[in-house]
């Protein structure tokens, strides 16, 4: 795992002209996990089993291509995807670690390979556009492309994360919608941070969780673990 | 179906009261109870999520301290019980899970029931352990995010039940569409 220092960004969803959000110290998986380890973690704790699995927890694409219930297909070095997020947070906790928060993901996923804060650069968001506009492959075996300025690999370029609180990002629906829903459906818009215009990759971030459920799997989503910087 | 008859000793009277139970077999695999969590209710008292099982559940996501929408979700789930034939009404249960654990303790839930006249029989206001509370709102697919100033931006889901904790029904703001609901609850 690699220390990712205390810091503090301006998320999408942050009230207008609130601070920023401070994300303490933590540590973050330097690659994501790849289909070895999660079978690896299958082994140990069948019940995750794609033929045990209960239906609430993940949906018929989880571990769809595995070639059975315990053979990933393909390289072994690549990373896990068409997993749910009940399933990642189970890998995990089975690590003695959990998902990361979206707050420290994102923290961890703005810096570059030379910079810990690229997100005003324009040139290093049109590279992560370029690679959401591409992204039909197969993915790559993990930790193949160059760390970024903290030491970690493929935040960006090899598959979507799940993060812990993927469902604390609504939009609209709010509670406090009262009488007419309609009016106040669109008030979070009102919410996004103009300040980070530049950063559409953010965006996309956000509104793909926004359309998550917890049980959802996709052949592009994978996950890393995190853990706080005090754990042993 | 087979009906068990238990003893069980209702808490704080100490007499034993005979409760029926029926046993419904293994859960569904889809089931919401699956997700097992302990849950402690107004009174104080530990409830699975599967406490209401044998019956039909609206279920949904409060908190005690929501000062506009969480009363306008509890006005509403009664409104759509009053439109419910007493029988069908009998039979439902309504369980509502806090998103703000740490803050609405028993007591600030049996206000809410007192001062919404809430049958609390029927109804039980409850609160996860908080470590807990993003798995129970991944099940029912609720959205929340606590806010600087203390309040909780969330979706207003609720969720029809049937017997067994299968979803059977999702509304997304109970205004415009309880009849989707009221339907439901009169087909079972």
């Amino acid at each position: 795992m690699r220390s990712i220092p205390a810091g503090s960004y301006v998320p999408l969803y942050s009230d207008r002209g609130s601070p920023p959000v401070q994300v303490a110290a933590f540590r973050l998986d330097r690659v994501p996990v790849t289909n070895a380890d999660f079978q690896s973690f299958l082994g140990m704790h069948p019940q995750w089993r794609r033929d045990r699995i209960k239906r609430l927890f993940a949906d018929e694409g989880y571990l769809a291509a595995w070639t059975d219930a315990l053979t990933p297909h393909g390289d072994p070095a690549q990373p896990v995807v068409s997993v749910s997020w009940f399933a990642a947070r189970a890998y995990c906790e089975a690590q003695g670690k959990r998902l990361p928060l979206e707050d420290e993901w994102e923290l961890a996923a703005s810096a570059s390979h030379d910079r810990p804060y690229a997100r005003d650069r324009a040139a290093w968001s049109a590279t992560i556009l370029t690679w959401y506009s591409q992204r039909t492959t197969t993915p790559a075996a993990v930790g193949q492309s160059p760390p970024n300025y903290y030491g970690v690999h493929d935040l960006h370029g090899l598959v979507w994360e799940w993060v812990e609180d993927f469902n604390a990002t609504l939009y609209g629906a709010d509670n406090r919608q009262g009488g007419d829903g309609n009016l106040l459906r669109f008030c979070g818009a009102g919410a996004l941070n103009a300040a980070d215009a530049l950063d559409y990759a953010n965006f996309m971030r956000s509104a793909f969780r926004t359309s998550l459920q917890g049980s959802y799997t996709t052949k592009q989503l994978g996950f890393r673990c995190a853990s706080d910087e005090s754990d042993p | 179906m087979i009906v068990m008859v238990i003893s069980s000793i209702l808490a704080g009277c100490g007499a034993p009261a005979p409760v029926e139970v029926v046993d419904r077999g293994p859960l569904p695999a889809d089931s919401v109870y699956a997700l097992d969590v302990a849950l402690e209710d107004d009174s104080g008292e530990t409830v699975a999520l599967g406490q209401h099982r044998g019956h039909p559940t609206l279920i949904s996501m409060f908190y005690a301290n929501c000062p506009m929408a969480c009363p306008t979700l509890i006005g509403d789930v009664r409104a759509l019980e009053d439109s419910l034939p007493e029988a069908v009404r009998e039979d439902l249960r309504v369980l509502l899970v806090s998103l703000d654990p740490e803050r609405d303790t028993p007591a600030l839930m049996r206000g809410v029931i007192s001062d919404h006249d809430i049958d609390a029989d029927r109804w039980s206001l409850t609160r996860p352990p908080p470590e807990r509370l993003r798995e129970i709102a991944a099940v029912l697919g609720v959205r929340y995010r606590p806010l600087s100033d203390g309040e909780m931006s969330h979706s207003s889901i609720v969720t029809l039940l049937d017997r067994d904790g299968r979803k059977l029904q999702t509304i997304e703001g109970l205004n415009q569409d309880a009849s989707l609901i009221v339907n439901q609850v009169l087909a079972l």
